[in-house]
């Protein structure tokens, strides 16, 4: 139910709109067709009124005709007006001129003579016993269809008013309470607290708001990981920094009270602290540039074949070797120069760790949906309760001459940066393997 | 071995085996004999053997902390540990006084002020001539480094023996915070530097209060710290 949130709103505005036009619609429908059928039955009793309104003159002079009217105007929702054979209006009264003009049209012809905006003037002749002609004509009252609230009992507006109150609260705050919380969780975040996360309350609804919950929640997982990973590696840094300098300055307080003979020899020692600096900080910088990684159509095989031949290169001066098995071609999406430096750094620590004369055997797996690298090496292995540890930054043997520490979370970093995955296990019969998962979801557009 | 001659053999623990090759090579044109322990394991059964007369201990080791190893050497020796903390930490500097090291350094750290560190933590472990000073309860031997409180010895560092010293040979007034930085850490005082008062704090621990209740070492605002008189008629009550 992705359109949870959007189906509510639209639904329950639509409806109430709905609701409320056909109200209004069917109330007006009904008004009027009421209306006509009073119209009909007023106009069928006009020629009974008519006869009755004669005879009462007659008997009765205009002020019985007069009480007659009333009478009719009381009963029916009508006025009625009697007018003699000249258009005089027999009880004295003065008729409108559309009455008037209406009930002369009668006198001069017999039948109902209909008139008006709705039709609501009628008018018909008839005759006393002298056969004089008179007209009585019918205005038929038609109240105009508005909202008189006087009408209204006060009960019925008060349920309106409580009804459409509530489920307009109801909806308003079914929208507005999460949003309130996220509010809240974000500022939160904001504040420094980056334990924050959303009550799971949220992430039960199955609408919008609960997609926007875990993603929040995501994200603020996403970013106290990296904040504390920035902190503990900062932590790690300066003290990485520090022994390397604590080396610098004490071999330079030994070279300063050394005799000038000795001096190079002692000059060497202060070189390579320097270069260990060096090379520290261009590890961290290797570091921090994975984030942001520009994707190009990556050759693995080839990446590995290179990768291989330099370390074998080197491994030959210390007498061990790199042997590589790779697929023909291994095409995926990714950065080249991260995946290099992956191989790279994971290579060059199985060489370090391998006895002498053996070698580092490298594979390469091609599939369809991912690509497999196998590093093993003939070392002594990881503990297995550090295996977890070891992509860790500056996780090494206490030996600095082993590199700064951070080559396999240089590794790790890039695989990562490729949704990939990283893992070690030492292997049978001895040594560490590392293995490298790559997806190729990505690869090969053509 | 406890009674071999232990001047100028020093016990270097730290995890940088390179730093403490380079800290033999500095220190030994200083006519010092260094020996060097790569981790706690090494270091604590030569720490505590009383072969060396200082040890120069590093915290921020693997597996086991310099904390740890202090505490564990702290259980059984007095023998002086100089730290070597982070820079900048200023939590770890207070937790080593308070475990019982002597003084402290940042590291990385100029190699002359180990030394002259190293020079004056020695200086004050040497037996001075002088008699004993007793105030109340508390007697303090520098000839023998020995503190009594009641008939009972009171294990005390270096730094903690000489503190106590200045404060008794002053009891009644306060001696301020420079003047016991001069004569006890032999450095000059440093408005942030708080080793003297946890310095305070743990001889305060050690000795308990006065035999009355009260506090034996007044913290007295700007002036420093004073070593209270007992009311005479006390003086001997254990």
């Amino acid at each position: 139910m992705k359109q949870g949130l959007f189906l509510k709103i639209f639904t329950s505005f639509w409806f109430t709109v709905m609701i409320a036009g056909i109200l209004l619609e069917a109330t007006g429908w009904y008004a009027r067709r009421s209306a006509r059928v009073q119209d009909r039955v007023l106009t069928g009793e006009l020629a009974a009124a008519a006869r009755t309104a004669v005879d009462t003159l007659e008997r009765s002079g205009p002020p019985g005709l007069s009480g007659y009217l009333v009478r009719l105007q009381r009963t029916r929702p009508v006025m009625a007006y009697f007018l003699d054979d000249r258009g005089n209006e027999v009880t004295g009264r003065r008729a409108p001129p559309a009455v008037r003009r209406e009930g002369l049209l009668a006198l001069l012809e017999s039948g109902i003579h209909q008139s008006g905006a709705y039709g609501e003037i009628v008018a018909l002749q008839t005759l006393d016993a002298r056969r004089r002609p008179y007209a009585l004509v019918f205005v038929m009252q038609r109240r105009a269809i508005t909202w008189d609230l006087a009408d209204f009992p006060p009960f019925r507006l008060a349920a309106i008013f409580v009804i459409s109150g509530v489920f307009c609260f109801l909806i308003a705050r079914h929208v507005t309470r999460p949003l309130e919380r996220l509010q809240a969780a974000a500022s939160a975040i904001a504040g420094g607290h980056l334990d924050t996360r959303v009550n799971s309350a949220l992430l039960l609804r199955g609408d919008e708001i609960a997609g926007l919950a875990r993603d929040f929640n995501r994200m603020a997982e996403q970013i106290q990981g990296l904040v504390e990973g920035h902190k503990q590696l900062l932590a790690n840094v300066s003290h990485e920094l520090r022994s390397p300098l604590a080396r610098l300055m004490v071999a330079l307080s030994v070279v300063e009270e050394s005799p000038p003979g000795e001096i190079p020899g002692k000059m060497e020692r202060i070189r390579l602290e320097t270069r260990r600096l060096d090379q520290l900080i261009g590890q961290l910088l290797a570091l921090s540039s994975i984030d942001g990684l520009e994707l190009t159509k990556v050759d693995l095989s080839v990446i590995v074949q290179d990768v291989a031949d330099d370390a074998d290169y080197e491994a030959h001066a210390r007498n061990r070797r790199v042997v590589v098995a790779a697929d023909a071609a291994c095409v995926t999406h990714g950065s080249e120069e991260a995946l290099r430096s992956a191989v790279e750094n994971v290579v060059r620590n199985a060489v370090r760790y391998t006895a002498e004369g053996t070698g580092v055997e490298i594979s390469l797996t091609c599939e369809a949906a991912r690509a497999v690298l196998r590093i093993r090496d003939h070392g002594p292995g990881v503990p297995e309760g550090m295996l977890r540890n070891i992509f860790l930054p500056f996780r090494k043997g206490h030996d600095p001459s082993h590199g700064a520490g951070l080559g396999l979370a240089i590794a790790q970093r890039a695989v990562l940066a490729h949704s990939g995955n990283i893992r070690a296990f030492n292997a049978q019969g001895g040594g560490l393997v590392v293995e490298i998962e790559l997806p190729m979801a990505v690869a090969i557009g053509q | 071995m406890g009674s071999m001659d232990t001047a100028g053999r020093l016990l270097v623990i730290d995890d940088d085996i390179e730093l403490g090759r380079l800290l033999r090579t500095f220190l030994s044109s200083r006519s010092y004999a260094i020996e060097i322990a790569e981790n706690g394991q090494q270091g604590i059964p030569k720490a505590i053997s009383g072969d060396f007369a200082l040890i120069v201990l590093d915290v921020m080791m693997p597996d086991m902390s310099g904390f740890d190893v202090l505490r564990r050497i702290r259980s059984v020796s007095m023998t002086p540990v100089l730290m070597l903390t982070a820079r900048g930490n200023a939590q770890d500097r207070v937790r080593g006084l308070e475990l019982g090291a002597d003084d402290y350094l940042p590291k990385p750290f100029e190699p002359a002020e180990l030394a002259a560190r190293i020079a004056a933590i020695l200086r004050r472990v040497r037996p001075r001539s002088g008699s004993p000073a007793v105030v109340g309860d508390v007697s303090v031997d520098p000839g023998t480094r020995i503190v009594r409180r009641g008939g009972e010895d009171v294990p005390l560092t270096t730094a903690e023996f000489d503190l106590l010293l200045v404060l008794l040979r002053a009891a009644g007034s306060a001696v301020r915070r420079p003047e016991l930085a001069r004569e006890v850490l032999g450095r000059e005082f440093s408005p942030f530097d708080r080793s003297i008062d946890t310095h305070i704090w743990n001889l305060r621990k050690k000795l308990g209060p006065l035999p009355g209740g009260s506090e034996r070492i007044k913290g007295v605002r700007g002036a420093g710290y004073l070593y209270v008189c007992p009311p005479p008629g006390h003086g001997d009550a254990t």
